[in-house]
């Protein structure tokens, strides 16, 4: 017993062969990428590799392949580098805008299928195309390109710049009827990339933008906004009396804001004619103010809630408007139609046909719950 | 080894040839005794009658012999010289007769003085056997900063009679046992009668009697021959030369072994844990203890795992570096030609024999190597591309934790458990390191320590022993022994009792 054993515990140590390595300074590690379309139907892609030479300074160098597949881009690539192409640490792929109008779905299966690419992911849609964005000279940003654009989408805790978007819920939503997803844009600004916009997806296809200043509005009715400035400009006649110094011929009142807790629910009132409650309740601290403010009479800081909330329904309602012109349904009113629907079944068709004629209140409850205290 | 001793050794003829003359002693001797060069044989006339006196003289006392030599010189001559007179007349009342010539040789190599009255039928023996023993000192290799630290000494005699001072209690017990058919030697096992499980007692008590070797060479050889396997890495007794621990872990219940000779002893049984424990974390305040125990701990398993993940993660599982991380990492190896395995069993291979020839040099040479090895070999390594700088910090950051378990014995284990870990990391990635691990439990599953289990209380779980074994709580939480080791009795005191408030003006 104790010799078969041994055989074959020998047997597998000399018989079987290595498992493939991945030695560290033999890889090109890919830490993001760009999708673009290049003639012919076929796609360009721009990546920007970590390699790793002793005493290199730039460990990053940036390769470019064309192929009609992702896998075929990517491959011609390779052939331009020493090392092996993986993407082990994929944090960032970007699409062109013009690809993503088109419709990303089998872009994203190639992300889905490949079980070397992490979960970790995250998409973005460039304003233009995604070569020159990686192409970014390193002096404009310290970092490298991959590290910087990483850190740009990945939602920090300190301040959030994008509701977070990672590979598994925009597929998931991609695939989900009466719900659509959105995604970050980003261009270049004084050759810097930023984020400039909201890409709103209709399924797998862009079809609208909003500026990057409306994000909060999507994260608040996701329920998941914290700790995040707004500024908000109201008309200083509304609340002249409350203005210790008067107005001072400022036609505009601006407060910056720290949304301390932003929850949003969705209620359906009215099956029949998809009348929608939109509900959202937010906590807010005042930072900033631009006229000295009667903050410590309740009905002042009462007058200013309502101005606020003013302010807010009514973009809220411009963004939904535009959200009906657009047909995508971000929001995820289809979602509610759908659980309270009869079946409980509702076909993206159905729907790419009822959204634009739904209703929604936006009851918007403003709360100042801190002010500090200025001496006087 | 365990086999039955053969039913006591068959009775060497026991040869009397007394009476006889002195003359024909001395001449027997001189024919019969292996070393008659080291035997003074003196010969007195005392009160008309021959006498001889014999001894080696490098055994005995000298100061005590000139003591029964000037009475017996100097005897009262009205006195008729008989073996039983003599015995009234000198000032030692430990002196025996004895008339087998095994019996007088045995007792000579133990340093015996003998009287012999010519004609008589038997010898007297005066036991003034002299031990020379080193005194007792600091603890070399059990360095404590609190606590007491008088260390073990070579002499048995000293060694119990420390122990007797740290627990002076009448239910400790020394019990008496010698090993070894041809240099036999003195071992003493050590229990508190009214604390220590009889079934571990009886054990020990079994696996020493039955203990079946020509002689052995002091404690740790002991250990080695009494312990459930020999077969596995893991030490399965608790060495010690601290008596301090010996101590404590006796009145916990556990039995401690003493071999004359030997500076040090081992308590048993043992669990993975106890390795891990050091008197010290009783000194400190609980929180600290607790701190210190959990730091060995991790230092323990971080010891184990960080160079072989290195390895894994450098070779195959590049993914889990943090981003930051993988440009010095990637940079750094870069510049070395060898795969990570090989790098990384060079490096180790360098620290162990740093750590070697530290231990075998002298002292002050050995510090001056220290410094050569540690920051002019690290340095050179890196700068001639031998190993990446990150790899020097990781060895090193093993290295140094591994030295962290109380147990000298224990921490060459971890030593050695690494290599076998970063081989298989070097073969197969980070499955590799999980198959390594999976079979270092099941081992360590599967080990016993007398008959106890060595993972306890993890397995089996004893969650009122984690405060004796994982961390420390404060004493009043601590009313019971701990239970794994099955103590006969669990209550050291009464919790309530002690927690009852005695104000003044009740």
């Amino acid at each position: 017993m104790r010799k078969i054993t041994l055989m074959i515990l020998s047997m597998i140590l000399f018989l079987s062969s290595c498992v493939q390595t991945f030695q560290l300074e033999d890889l090109g590690i890919i830490t993001s990428r760009g999708v673009d379309r290049a003639d012919n139907n076929d796609i360009e892609i721009t990546m920007s590799v970590l390699q790793f030479q002793a005493n290199s300074t730039k460990p990053t160098i940036i390769v470019s392949g064309v192929g009609s597949t992702i896998k075929g881009a990517v491959e011609d690539a390779g052939k331009k580098v020493s090392q092996e192409l993986v993407p082990g640490k994929l944090e960032l792929e970007m699409y062109s805008r013009e690809l993503a109008e088109d419709g990303l779905k089998s872009y994203i299966d190639t992300l889905k299928r490949d079980a070397n690419i992490p979960d970790t992911v995250r998409l973005a849609v460039t304003e233009d195309n995604s070569r020159e964005i990686l192409h970014t000279q390193e002096e404009h940003i310290s970092t490298n390109v991959g590290e910087f654009l990483h850190g740009l989408v990945q939602p920090g805790a300190e301040q959030r710049l994008f509701p977070e978007v990672s590979l598994q819920k925009f597929a998931r939503i991609i695939n989900d009827e009466g719900i659509d997803p959105i995604l970050p844009i980003i261009g270049l600004r004084e050759e810097t990339p930023v984020i400039t916009g909201i890409a709103l997806f209709k399924d797998d296809k862009m079809k609208g933008q909003l500026p990057i200043k409306d994000e909060y509005y999507f994260t608040i009715i996701e329920g998941l906004t914290q700790e995040e400035l707004i500024e908000i400009e109201i008309p200083t006649d509304s609340v002249e009396k409350y203005l210790i110094h008067g107005n001072g011929g400022e036609e505009q009142l601006k407060i910056v804001l720290l949304i301390e807790k932003g929850t949003g629910d969705i209620q359906l009132t009215d099956k029949d004619k998809l009348h929608f409650d939109t509900n959202i309740k937010i906590e807010l601290s005042l930072l900033e103010i631009s006229r000295e403010y009667k903050l410590d009479d309740a009905k002042a800081l009462k007058k200013l809630e309502q101005e606020i909330e003013k302010v807010i329904t009514s973009r809220y309602e411009e963004i939904f408007s535009y959200l009906k012109e657009v047909n995508t349904d971000v929001f995820g009113y289809g979602e509610k139609y759908r659980i309270k629907k009869k079946g409980g079944k509702l076909s993206d068709k159905e729907w790419d046909k009822s959204f634009p004629t739904i209703h929604s209140n936006f009851n918007v409850n403003v709360n100042i719950i801190r002010h500090g205290t200025v001496n006087r | 080894m365990w086999r039955r001793k053969k039913t006591e050794k068959t009775n060497q003829s026991e040869t009397n040839i007394f009476p006889l003359k002195v003359d024909a002693l001395e001449k027997f001797f001189k024919e019969k005794f292996n070393y008659h060069d080291d035997l003074k044989f003196t010969k007195y006339t005392v009160n008309k009658k021959k006498v001889a006196v014999f001894y080696i003289d490098y055994l005995i006392e000298g100061n005590k012999l000139g003591q029964i030599i000037e009475p017996l010189v100097d005897l009262n001559p009205e006195i008729d010289l008989t073996n039983k007179n003599l015995l009234n007349e000198l000032p030692y009342s430990s002196g025996t007769s004895t008339n087998t010539i095994e019996d007088i040789h045995k007792k000579l190599i133990i340093g015996f003085v003998f009287i012999y009255i010519e004609m008589e039928k038997a010898v007297l023996a005066y036991p003034f056997s002299m031990k020379e023993t080193r005194s007792v000192e600091k603890a070399e290799t059990e360095s404590l900063v609190l606590g007491s630290k008088i260390a073990f000494s070579e002499s048995i005699l000293i060694n119990m009679n420390v122990i007797r001072w740290q627990i002076n209690s009448t239910d400790l017990v020394f019990e008496k046992f010698t090993v070894g058919t041809q240099a036999p030697r003195e071992v003493r096992i050590v229990y508190m009668k009214s604390i220590a499980n009889e079934d571990d007692v009886n054990t020990m008590r079994q696996r020493i009697q039955e203990l079946d070797v020509d002689q052995i060479e002091g404690t740790i050889v002991l250990k080695q021959y009494l312990e459930d396997s020999q077969m596995n890495l893991f030490p399965q007794f608790d060495e010690t030369e601290l008596p301090d621990r010996l101590a404590y872990n006796v009145t916990r219940g556990k039995i401690g072994v003493l071999v004359d000779g030997s500076p040090t002893s081992f308590t048993a049984p043992a669990t993975l844990f106890s390795f891990l424990e050091s008197t010290e974390d009783l000194y400190m305040r609980w929180q600290a203890g607790s701190f210190l125990r959990i730091l060995r701990f991790l230092a323990m398993i971080f010891s184990i795992l960080v160079t072989p993940t290195y390895v894994a993660a450098a070779t195959y599982q590049y993914a889990i570096i943090p981003s930051q991380l993988l440009i010095s990492i990637g940079q750094s190896r870069a510049a070395v030609p060898f795969p990570p395995i090989f790098e990384a069993l060079l490096l180790e291979f360098l620290i162990e024999l740093l750590r070697e020839a530290g231990a075998r040099l002298p002292t002050k040479v050995g510090q001056t190597m220290g410094i050569v090895g540690g920051i002019v070999i690290g340095q050179a390594a890196v700068e001639a591309g031998l190993t990446s700088n990150i790899l020097i910090i990781v060895v090193a950051m093993s290295a140094l934790s591994s030295f962290t378990t109380p147990s000298y014995l224990f921490g060459t284990t971890i030593r050695l458990i690494r290599f076998p870990l970063i081989i298989l990391a070097g073969l197969l990635g980070l499955a590799g390191i999980v198959f390594g691990l999976c079979w270092l439990i099941i081992h360590v599953l599967r080990l016993t320590s007398l008959g106890r289990p060595y993972l306890v209380p993890i397995y089996p779980l004893r969650l009122a022993d984690f405060n004796k074994v994982f961390f420390r709580t404060p004493f009043s939480f601590v009313s019971k022994r701990a239970k794994s080791y099955r103590p006969k009795d669990l209550l050291r005191f009464n919790k309530k009792d002690a927690k009852q408030k005695r104000d003044i003006d009740e």
